[in-house]
Formats: C-alpha cells, structure tokens, sequence
C-alpha cells in the first residue's frame, strides 16, 4: 500500500511543480513594463501560490473520486462469509409463500367491496379484474388457496418433530409477559438492553396467534357466506360484517405491522429475505433470539467436546 | 287550369235541369245562368291569374308569380282565390293579404286560440305561428298525405324550426331551452321516427297539435295528472299496471309529488332501459330512486323512511352495483318497476307470502326461509342485531390494535435514536 502512495505524491509535485513554472513564465508578457520588480515579484509569488492551491484541490478530488472506492469494496468481503443459522424449513417456507399469494389475491379482491366508491376500488374490479363476477372466482380461489395453508399448517404441527417442536414453543409463557415488560421499561430508558428472546418472542407469538385467530375468523364467516343456502339469513348478515372488519384489521396489521418488521425496518429495508433462504446471520441470532442462540453453541461445543472425547477414547484405544 | 272544376260544375248543372220540370227552353236558360253562377268563382281565379300568372302585364312586376301547378295537387285545389282571400279584384290591392282559414276550420281555429302560440304576447304577431307556419299555403296538403310538412313524421322539423333556435328561444319568456327539444332526437322516440316508424310519437302526440299547452296548465295532456294517460295512449298496458300502484293511486289522489312516467323515465330525453346512460338503467336506478327516497323534503312530508337508499348502499347488492355488475338487484328488482305497492298489499313483491318467490327469481338456491331475515338494516343500527355488536367490537379492537402498533413502533424508533446518538 505505501509504495504506490508515495509514488503518486512525488508525481503529484511533479506536476504542480510545472504547472506554476509554465504559467507563471506565460504572465511574465502581460505585465506592465514599468512595474517594478519588487511587485513583480509580488505578482510572481502570488500566481504560483494559487496555482498550487488549485493543483491541490483538483487531485485530492482525482484522488477520492477514483482510488477510494477501491478499499471499502474489499472491508465488505467478509460480512458476506458471516455464519448463518437456517431459521425457517423448507416447508415453512412454503406455507408462507402459499399463504402470502392467498391473502394478496384476497386482499386485493376483497377490500375494494369494503370500499366500493373508492377510484381504487373501481380500478381493481372493474379495470383490472373485468367485473364484480370474475374478482368473486378470484377471491374463492384465494380462500382456496388459504384453507390449503390452514390444514397444511395444522398436518405440519400435528405430524412433523420441527412441527411439534415449534407449536409448544409457540405457547404463551409468563416470560412473555415480564419480556414485554422489560420491553416497555428499556423503551422508556429504565433498562440499558432489551429482553433476551428464546425462538419466539413475544412479539412473533403474538403474529402468530392473531393469524390463527384471523383465519378462523375469516374462513368460518367466509365459508358461511360462500353456502349461505344452509344458513338463515341472520348468520348471513353477522358473517358478512365480521368478514368485512376481520379483513381490514388483517390488512391493517400486514401493512403496519408486518411490512413494518419485514420491509421498512431501517435494518432490513428494501425487504428482509429470510422467507426465501430461512436463514438468519450470527449477529441477527444474537441480537434477536440470544437465548437460542446460547442454546446452538452450547449443544455444538457438547458435540464437539464429545466428539473430541470419542477420538481421545479411540485414539487411546488404539 | 279549371279543366276538372268545369266537368264538376257542368255535370252539377246537368244533373239539376234534368230533375226540373220546365219546358225545354227554360232548361237550357236555367242550365246557362247556373253554369254562369257556379263557374263565377273559378272564373275570378282566372281572372287572379291575368295579374298574378306566370307572365304579369307591365307595371304589374309586383304581383308576384302564383304556381298554378303546386296549387292544383293542393288539398283546396277546388277551392277559388277569394275563398281565402278576401279581396276585391276590381279595387287596387297590395301587401300581405289576411288570410282567414277559419270560415272553414273553425274547431281548429278555436283549438289554436287556446295555445301559447295563439296567445303569446312577447312575439309581434308576425313571428307567432299560424296555420301557414305548419301546413304551407298554397300547396297545402291534408296531414295523411306523406309529402305534407304536417305529415306525423315530418311534424317535428316543423316544431324544431322554432324550438332549436336560439334567437328565438332566448328572446320569449317561458318557452323551453332548446337543449331539452334536441334531447328528443336522441330519445328512443325521436330515433325510432326518424327511423321512420310512424308509430313512434312525434311533438303532437304528447302536446297536442291545435291544442298545444304548457305542462303547468292543468288542462295540458303533458300536465302531471295527465302524463300517464298520455303515454298510456301507446304503452296501455303499462299505464294501467302503473295506475294500480302506490305511486299512480298517491297521484290519483291529488299528491303531485308522486312520481308519473316522466319522473323516472324523462321526458324529451327517454332512453330505453338497455341504455347506460338511460336513468333506468340498471345501475342508475338507485340514484333516479333517491331523488325522492333520499330527498329530505319528499322524505319528512310524507313520513317515509329517510335510510332506504343508504342501507341499500351497504348491502351486498348496493355494493355489487357500484362495481357496475349490472346483474346485481337494484331497488325495482326487488320493489317492482310500475307495480310498486305497498309491503302490506297482497299484490307487492315484498309482501311476506311473495318475497321468497321473489328472492328466488334470481337466488335459485337459496331456501324460502332466507327471506325471512331482516332487509334494509345497517349494521351500524342496533336493530340489526348480531352484526351490530360485531360491528361495534371492531370498530374498537381495530382502533386499539392499529393504535397500539403504532405506539410500540415510534417507542422503539424513539429508542433506536437515543442509543444512535
């Protein structure tokens, strides 16, 4: 790194050094005959100092504009090789990527009935969608889509370790609730840290639940009011309003709250991509679920310790 | 130019001396002075003619030019000058002669005194339409004959000729803009007999042709009470179904508030139902409904009940026909078109014996019990039931939540800064 430094610093001389001599010789035409040599002197002086303030200025930008760049590049390397921790399966993820595909196309057919009058409404039934007849197939094929995810989900909880495993951690604790407390209390400034996070905190039980809570919500009403013929009217009309209000509490708490955590959060903006690899990197794991992650390092330098012990007892052995 | 007229009157003749019994020169002396006194008339005419012909004598330029061949194909080709004109042909005349059709057309004449057009005071009477004005002079012909202005489907360029100028229109109080004539071309009238459907009514067949008054005075075809009766002349069978409903008793009883055809279907201005931009067509039915059922003054007056177009609004079919899904059921898909009745009347389509049959004309499947639930109720009045405490309980959970979501975040961001700092 030093060599080519000092290099560019002599040629740097180098070159304000010819600049002040050609141009300060190029003056010498333009000044008066009778000016003394005392001021010429004077002017000589001053040309060739601001000649080399100018010199100065131009390479320095030369300098950053070119060769910076060049270091940061290479201090990024090895973020990238950071550990990662696989968060979600495969076939979590999958449930998620069928479930978000349901609830847009129910979102976007289904909201514009809430707001009929809206422009945007208009847009998306009559322009985009060609009439109130194809967005309600639409909408039944994305009630489809989120029936298949509700009894996915539950077949994946009930048959699968991961599954199982999960569905018991997700079960509210009084942790949580001192977690949330503590939460409220670093908020506020009264702690230096915020709570420590097993698998789940709090706050992703709570995602959780409400989703379990608004899909029973919405497929009980909707499927009332998809074979309305087995129902008296006063279901009708009760399924009608809890599935107009459930979805837009839905639609509100995705657009405050989960884009929120997964897209505006200045630390993941434009968009977090742990729905499409699962994975999350050391310093996310120890930030957000250190408990967790105490729990991996711990259960690996067990392995490894026993691993060690296996080849001290063969090698022993042997 | 008398050839026929002269075979008529010498045949008259003949036929009177034959049944005279005188001797045979009396016969032919009477035969002679009648000839002479039934030819007199026609005589004058041609004596008109020396002046008034194709080849004026000198001097006499002024007379003008009489077409003796559009007069001949006239209906009044019988007819000599000065059965119109009064004149004296032996005394020097000039000008605008007074024609005076009413020695003949008396009922006609009376008919016209009784209109605007007769008795307007704004024009000079010079502007004012006369009999000339609509049937032509001379070469008038009866109102059968196909090639007369006054024929049925060429009557309205009479009509118009007037109504859609402007000059006219904005120099007489009280006569209608043209906009709303103009409007009946592109009306399923007007287009129907331009097409030439003489079926199709022209101006006169609402307004009247003599008789033409304005739709204030109670006496016109086109005032209030009398519209359905008009329209009925043609669409008989909706006028008397329309006559039994609530709406045609209510105007029958003298409340003039009721709506009559013109009311929901427009005037001038009538499109058929088919049309978008028709006021009955499908998706336009809930507004033309409103300007009485959600009209504070219609509403308050007759005590009728002011949440009928809001709560509709909210319903699944309101909503579906704000999306323009033109199936949806609009107020008459349920209520009827011109036989609206009351809930109560055994006839309504909303009467509890009918309104599951009704429901079922579009809702196949859906069991007759369905109807039996409560219509026309927001969910934002504590009547509905259910839906009200349901609704109620999110209007507070979504506030909260959404409230509480939003605090955690600027606590947390607030946070964020503070250790950045």
């Amino acid at each position: 790194m030093n060599k080519p430094l000092n290099n560019r610093m002599q040629q740097r001389e180098k070159i304000i050094d010819q600049l002040t001599e050609n141009l300060v010789e190029s003056t010498v035409a333009v000044l008066p005959k009778e000016c003394d040599p005392d001021t010429r002197k004077k002017i000589r002086h001053e040309v060739s100092d601001r000649i080399t303030f100018e010199a100065n200025v131009a390479l320095n930008e030369m300098v950053t504009k070119y060769c910076l760049p060049e270091t940061p590049r290479e201090e990024k390397q090895p973020e990238q090789e950071e550990r990662t921790f696989l968060r979600f399966g495969k076939n979590f993820r999958a449930q998620h990527m069928l479930m978000f595909v349901s609830v847009i196309i129910l979102i976007i057919t289904g909201m514009p009935l809430k707001f009929p009058e809206l422009s945007i409404s208009k847009f998306l039934i009559i322009d985009l969608m060609g009439g109130l007849e194809n967005s309600t197939l639409i909408h039944r094929v994305g009630a489809v889509g989120l029936i298949l995810v509700g009894i996915w989900h539950l077949l994946y909880t009930a048959l699968t370790a991961i599954g199982r495993r999960d569905f018991f951690l997700m079960i509210p604790m009084p942790k949580d609730i001192k977690d949330f407390w503590h939460t409220m209390l670093y908020f506020f400034g009264r702690r230096a840290s915020g709570p420590k996070f097993a698998r789940f905190s709090f706050i992703e039980k709570f995602d959780y639940w409400a989703v379990y809570w608004g899909m029973i919500i919405m497929i009980g009403s909707g499927s009332i009011m998809w074979f309305k013929e087995l129902f008296p009217k006063f279901a009708f009309d009760i399924s009608r309003e809890a599935h107009s209000d459930e979805g837009l509490l839905a639609t509100l708490s995705i657009v405050v709250w989960h884009f929120y955590n997964v897209h505006f959060n200045p630390g993941v903006f434009p968009m977090s991509w742990t729905w499409w690899h699962g994975r999350l990197t050391e310093s996310e794991m120890k930030h957000h679920h250190a408990l967790e992650y105490a729990e991996i390092i711990e259960a690996e330098s067990k392995e490894i310790r026993a691993g060690q012990n296996e080849t001290d007892n063969t090698g022993g052995e042997s | 130019m008398r050839q026929g007229v002269f075979e008529v009157i010498v045949e008259l003749a003949l036929v009177y001396v034959r049944n005279v019994e005188v001797g045979s020169i009396m016969k032919i002396a009477t035969f002679l002075v009648l000839l002479v006194i039934m030819a007199m008339p026609v005589q004058a005419s041609t004596d008109c003619l020396e002046c008034h012909g194709k080849n004026p004598p000198k001097g006499m330029s002024g007379a003008g030019s009489f077409d003796t061949g559009l007069f001949d194909s006239s209906v009044h080709s019988g007819l000599a000058c000065n059965d119109c004109h009064n004149i004296d042909p032996t005394k020097k005349h000039k000008g605008e002669l007074e024609v005076n059709c009413s020695s003949c057309h008396q009922q006609e004449q009376a008919d016209l005194n009784k209109s605007p057009h007769a008795i307007s005071d704004s024009l000079s009477q010079t502007t004012l339409p006369d009999c000339v004005t609509c049937h032509s002079g001379h070469n008038v012909l009866p109102v059968t004959d196909p090639k007369a202005p006054s024929y049925h489907l060429n009557s309205v360029k009479i009509c118009v000729k007037c109504h859609e100028d402007r000059t006219i229109t904005d120099r007489v109080e009280h006569m209608p803009q043209p906009e709303m004539i103009i409007s009946y071309e592109n009306s399923v009238h007007g287009r129907a007999l331009a097409a030439g459907n003489n079926d199709a009514p022209a101006c006169i067949d609402c307004h009247g042709g003599h008789t033409t008054m304005p739709s204030d005075d109670p006496d016109s075809p086109v005032y209030k009470t009398h519209i359905a009766a008009t329209c009925g002349s043609c669409h008989e069978e909706i006028a008397r179904e329309y006559a039994g409903s609530i709406h045609g008793k209510t105007l029958e009883e003298g409340v003039l508030e009721s709506p009559t055809c013109t009311n929901c279907h427009g005037e001038h201005d009538i499109l058929p139902s088919a049309d978008p931009i028709s006021s009955v067509y499908p998706l336009n039915i809930r507004q033309t409904c409103s300007e009485c059922h959600a009209s504070e003054v219609i509403v308050g007056k007759f005590g009728l009940k002011a949440d009928r177009i809001n709560t509709f609004k909210e319903s699944f079919h309101g909503v579906a026909l704000e999306l323009e899904e033109t199936r949806a059921a609009n107020c008459a898909s349920c209520h009827g078109v011109h036989n609206i009745y009351p809930q109560s009347d055994k006839r309504s389509l909303i009467h509890p014996d009918n309104i599951g049959s009704m429901c079922g004309s579009c809702h196949e499947d859906l069991p007759e019990d369905f109807a039996q639930g409560t219509f026309h109720k927001s969910s934002s009045d504590p009547e509905s039931g259910g839906a009200f405490f349901v609704r109620e309980f999110y209007w507070w959970f979504i506030g909260l939540i959404i409230l509480a979501f939003v605090i955690y975040r600027v606590l947390e961001y607030k946070r964020r800064v503070k250790i950045t700092e």
